[in-house]
């Protein structure tokens, strides 16, 4: 066969740079990183890129933990609403969602908060869309025979934004509660980042970050 | 017998292409079932005043540290911005996928198919989870042979020539899924808690087990220490049976063991069927010396 030697090269490239692609899924090596810099039009083009490729399900580690992203109009009430679901689904366009809140908590975490922001606008200019964001009660449909007393003028909206992580409880804990009979305190969820979102013109939202990354949260936020 | 021999043997021995063919017919319901997940929220993500609108992709992709990859992500969905743009794109899609499964157009509705998927993950990487890289290397391998004589309306027919891009086709399917399994398999065990067998707890924290409940799991620990350890070892059997020729069928069904775990122990659905498809490339190979009557030697 004339094409033999050019398709077992081809399979030979193929295969290797599948295997580099594998290999950086874990912990790359400096080599494994050069190699796959230069293997990058082909592995990414073709989305053989295996990086961020979750195979493993979980590691148990802390940032595995369950991610979601509250919002409140403090004058509206000073109750979080949260926008990211929190119940597990099977359901893709759920994934999508929870990977993105992930995403962004895992952002502020490596002080990657330009993009964390970028997100949350992203979510919230979402949410003002869908007509899902605190609602004043003189905006209710019920309160417009008294427009004529209300300010007609547009204001602006301020909202407070925060992303949130749930660890995950000591599986001997509740081994132990279960033998005894006793009831578990549910687990706080740790707050991440904090942020104000103000609102711009066409559903522009600025982020404005209030607490400073790694973790640190401006006291009496929790 | 030499490393060249067994080389060629391996790769360029011709073979009833009736197996790719069955995987193209699964890989387009696979594609459409895709396709489907995107129908409920292309326009809370990709439209013009979506989550990931372009200006905000492009602030991600500028701000992303490897620079190369902000060029490799073409896409026209970056074009398509209203709702019924968008949708119409979708349905285009399963249009494709319908045309691959019928075999219309050979390898150029493969390579479409396989364009398609390219184009959802060029446009928002970050949304890109387990199924779509298994998607794509499926359909990168259909793209070798043309599927012609096996299609959706000729599957039960047995009339068609063996073919060498068949086997090649076939083989990277078989090399790749041993390869993927090997990583599955090695990634978990870099995690202690798959030897302690408390994943499970930790994917039913995560609230990503639909199917298990943390009351139920916190109560029956060592239901949750089998089904972790379950996963491994099923994973684990099906790399030591698959290749060899007496146990290959073995081997699949651990893997699709495997799969069905998945699918009870996380929140994944199409990850798992897609993973467990790709176990259709052992299962309907026969192997070297069974399929003597079928093989015609390029040599």
């Amino acid at each position: 066969m004339r094409y033999k030697p050019l398709i077992s090269l081809a399979i030979v490239v193929h295969l290797f740079a599948i295997v580099v692609s594998m290999s950086g899924n874990m912990s790359p090596s400096l080599l494994q990183q050069r190699l796959r810099y230069l293997l990058s039009p082909y592995l990414i083009g073709f989305n053989w890129y295996m990086d961020f490729v979750p195979v493993e399900l979980t590691h148990g580690v802390e940032t595995d933990g369950l991610w979601w992203i509250q919002i409140r109009d403090t004058s509206v009430s000073s109750d979080w609403q949260t926008i990211t679901p929190t119940t597990p689904s099977y359901l893709e366009s759920s994934h999508r969602i929870r990977q993105m809140a992930r995403l962004a908590g895992l952002m502020t975490l490596q002080q990657r908060t330009a993009e964390s922001t970028t997100i949350l606008q992203g979510l919230i200019a979402r949410q003002a869309i869908e007509g899902k964001l605190p609602v004043r009660r003189s905006n209710l449909p019920d309160a417009k025979e008294n427009l004529g007393s209300l300010d007609t003028a547009p204001t602006k909206r301020q909202l407070e934004v925060r992303i949130v992580r749930q660890s995950v409880r000591d599986l001997e804990e509740v081994q132990l509660a279960n033998k005894i009979g006793a009831e578990l305190d549910p687990l706080p969820a740790e707050t991440v980042f904090v942020a104000k979102a103000i609102e711009g013109n066409a559903n522009q939202w600025f982020i404005i970050p209030q607490s400073e990354p790694r973790r640190m949260v401006p006291p009496g936020s929790r | 017998m030499t490393l060249q021999q067994l080389w060629d043997k391996f790769w360029f021995t011709s073979i009833d292409p009736k197996p790719l063919g069955i995987m193209r017919i699964c890989w387009s319901i696979l594609t459409i079932a895709y396709i489907a997940s995107w129908m409920v929220d292309i326009q809370i993500w990709l439209a013009g005043d979506g989550i990931l609108s372009n200006p905000r992709m492009a602030e991600l992709l500028q701000s992303a540290a490897d620079e190369q990859s902000v060029w490799l992500r073409i896409s026209p969905l970056y074009w398509l911005q209203a709702e019924w743009q968008l949708v119409g794109y979708l349905l285009f899609g399963v249009l494709l996928s319908l045309v691959a499964a019928a075999g219309v157009g050979g390898r150029l509705s493969a390579v479409s198919a396989w364009l398609f998927v390219l184009t959802f993950i060029h446009r928002a990487p970050m949304l890109s989870g387990l199924c779509e890289p298994l998607l794509t290397l499926g359909w990168g391998y259909l793209s070798i042979h043309s599927g012609k004589e096996q299609n959706l309306f000729r599957l039960g027919i047995h009339d068609s020539q063996p073919s060498l891009a068949a086997n090649i086709a076939l083989r990277l399917f078989q090399v790749h899924l041993f390869a993927w399994i090997i990583l599955s398999v090695a990634s978990q065990c870099g995690g202690l808690v798959w030897w302690q067998g408390e994943a499970v707890w930790w994917l039913a924290s995560e609230a990503r087990s639909p199917a298990l409940s943390l009351s139920w799991l916190g109560r029956n620990p060592y239901a949750l220490n089998a089904l972790t350890h379950g996963v491994l070892a099923t994973q684990l059997a099906a790399l030591f049976m698959l290749w060899p020729l007496d146990t290959r069928k073995y081997g699949v069904m651990a893997l699709w063991l495997a799969c069905g775990l998945l699918i009870l122990i996380s929140d994944q659905l199409l990850y798992p069927i897609a993973l467990g498809l790709l176990g259709l490339s052992y299962w309907f190979a026969k192997g070297e010396g069974r399929r003597e009557k079928g093989v015609r030697s390029e040599e």
